[in-house]
């Protein structure tokens, strides 16, 4: 409300960022080091799930992901992606994401994960600046 | 790089479903809000029937009740963080009032020695009557304004001047509420003042004009009734007895005045959502009507709240400076490292495959 835009950056945007040999990485490196840009600017804050971040966890606040707040997951998250996962068929994770975004009202998402594009979210990158090769999912 | 990305663009909203419709709904929040109105009633009700809470405490209960409506069932970590906050929130308190307390007999140096430094009662007025060509603008407006009877302008002072006890205290929980990170930006420059005050007090103590009035005798009496159009109103403060000596109130802690610099972080805090200049020119009346209210009232000299204010513009200065350092150094870091972080030595995460990575919808 009062904050800046909140983009979250999803499980799979931040992989790409970091694995140097996934065939996203450089469109992922390019969009975050805009992202980057705006956050200098204040114009825009980087969330991500926090559970997403612990892999990178000595990369998180003095890293590449320096930039990047926690969204912190509590138990009733966890229970709410579960019950998700369960009644909608949603990869737990995928799930996590979506309950995360929702009830800290964060509507733009950076990911490469196809399934966000079924909701009413902003996505980065859209749809028309993914490359051929990106990841497809069955 | 060798890619160069379009600008980021996020895509038009359509016709699809929000998430709202999908993730299950989080039935505490109807909780949440149920208790946050009704707790609006019973404190505007505390307000008529009981009077305005005041004393440190009583405010500090209230806001806590406040807390724990707008939190309940919210996750443990949240809690834990609010527990902290509010131990920081007490800490910050304690160490104003006793520094305060303290400001009019002097500071201990390890026991050995008391600091104390001589008390201004002329200096401050001499400078208020260089400013108005040699008047005194307190008792220029009690003769020119004051009645016997309580008049309109009355009502404004005195409820303007006790907007002192509670609007940054609500301020500061309804932003704990909407957004931790607004709360502590707000709280950052919210210590600040606290902590140069502080340090003023006791490097300046200074006879405010009705005690320069009544004791010292640098001019006719001034009244002094700063609850006299808030009583009108039919209210009044609400001071519980806790017999607990927390508020020591200091008579010459007037430089700087801290119901100037109050009056004038609130608004100042919001300045950066409003676009309107009409619209800040109106808030910025405020902290001016409120330094009117000090000087008619007899509580401060007009130096007094020109210095407050100059200390709340210095902190917001300070902080704004110092969050975009941080910002910019994080962004730094980031830059240099995007493209190097996948060396080991960075992570802790398993090496993906491209099992792992595949994620069926």
């Amino acid at each position: 409300m009062i904050d800046p835009p909140q983009v979250l950056l999803e499980q799979s945007f931040l992989r790409a960022v970091v694995h140097t040999e996934l065939p996203d990485h450089e469109l992922a490196a390019a969009l975050y080091l805009d992202l980057v840009d705006q956050y200098e600017a204040n114009e825009l804050l980087l969330v991500a799930v926090s559970s997403h971040l612990d892999p990178y966890r000595s990369i998180t606040h003095h890293g590449v992901f320096a930039p990047v707040d926690r969204l912190w997951v509590g138990g009733q998250h966890r229970r709410a992606a579960q019950r998700l996962a369960t009644d909608g068929g949603y990869p737990l994770d995928i799930a996590l994401t979506m309950v995360m975004a929702e009830r800290h009202r964060v509507p733009r998402l950076a990911t490469f994960e196809p399934v966000f594009q079924q909701f009413r979210l902003e996505l980065l990158p859209d749809a028309g600046s993914v490359p051929s090769n990106a990841r497809m999912h069955d | 790089m060798s890619i160069t990305a379009e600008a980021p663009s996020f895509g038009p909203a359509d016709t699809r479903p929000s998430l709202t419709h999908v993730v299950p709904y989080d039935e505490f929040r109807v909780v949440r809000l149920t208790l946050m109105f009704e707790f609006l009633v019973v404190y505007l009700w505390w307000l008529r029937v009981m009077g305005l809470p005041i004393d440190r405490i009583s405010v500090a209960i209230s806001v806590a009740i406040f807390l724990v409506c707008a939190f309940i069932g919210r996750s443990a970590r949240t809690w834990g963080v609010l527990l902290l906050d509010c131990v920081a929130y007490c800490v910050m308190w304690l160490g104003y009032e006793r520094t305060r307390g303290a400001a009019d007999d002097g500071i201990s140096v390890l026991g050995l020695f008391r600091l104390k430094f001589p008390l201004q009662v002329e200096s401050m007025r001499d400078i208020d009557r260089a400013m108005f060509f040699g008047h005194d603008p307190n008792v220029v407006l009690q003769n020119r304004f004051l009645e016997r009877s309580v008049r309109w302008y009355d009502v404004v002072a005195s409820a303007t001047y006790m907007t002192h006890f509670v609007l940054p205290i609500i301020v500061m929980a309804v932003l704990w509420v909407i957004s931790r990170r607004q709360w502590v930006r707000f709280m950052k420059r919210f210590a600040t003042l606290l902590a140069v005050g502080c340090l003023l007090f006791v490097l300046l103590p200074t006879a405010p004009p009705w005690m320069a009035a009544d004791r010292f005798e640098l001019f006719p009496e001034l009244q002094r009734g700063a609850g006299r159009g808030f009583r009108h109103l039919g209210f009044s403060g609400f001071v519980n007895d806790y017999n607990v000596a927390l508020s020591n109130g200091n008579a010459v802690a007037a430089m700087p005045s801290l119901h100037a610099s109050f009056a004038l972080i609130v608004p100042l805090f919001f300045f950066e959502w409003i676009r309107r200049r009409w619209v800040k020119v109106v808030l910025l009346l405020f902290p001016v009507t409120m330094l009117a209210a000090l000087v008619y009232l007899g509580e401060h000299w007009v130096i007094d709240g020109l210095v407050g204010w100059a200390i709340t513009v210095g902190g917001f200065a300070f902080w704004n400076q110092m969050e975009q350092r941080t910002r910019a150094k994080r962004a730094r870091t980031a830059r240099a490292l995007v493209g190097q972080a996948a060396a080991p030595h960075f992570l802790v995460e398993q090496p993906v495959t491209e099992q792992s990575e595949s994620v069926s919808a």
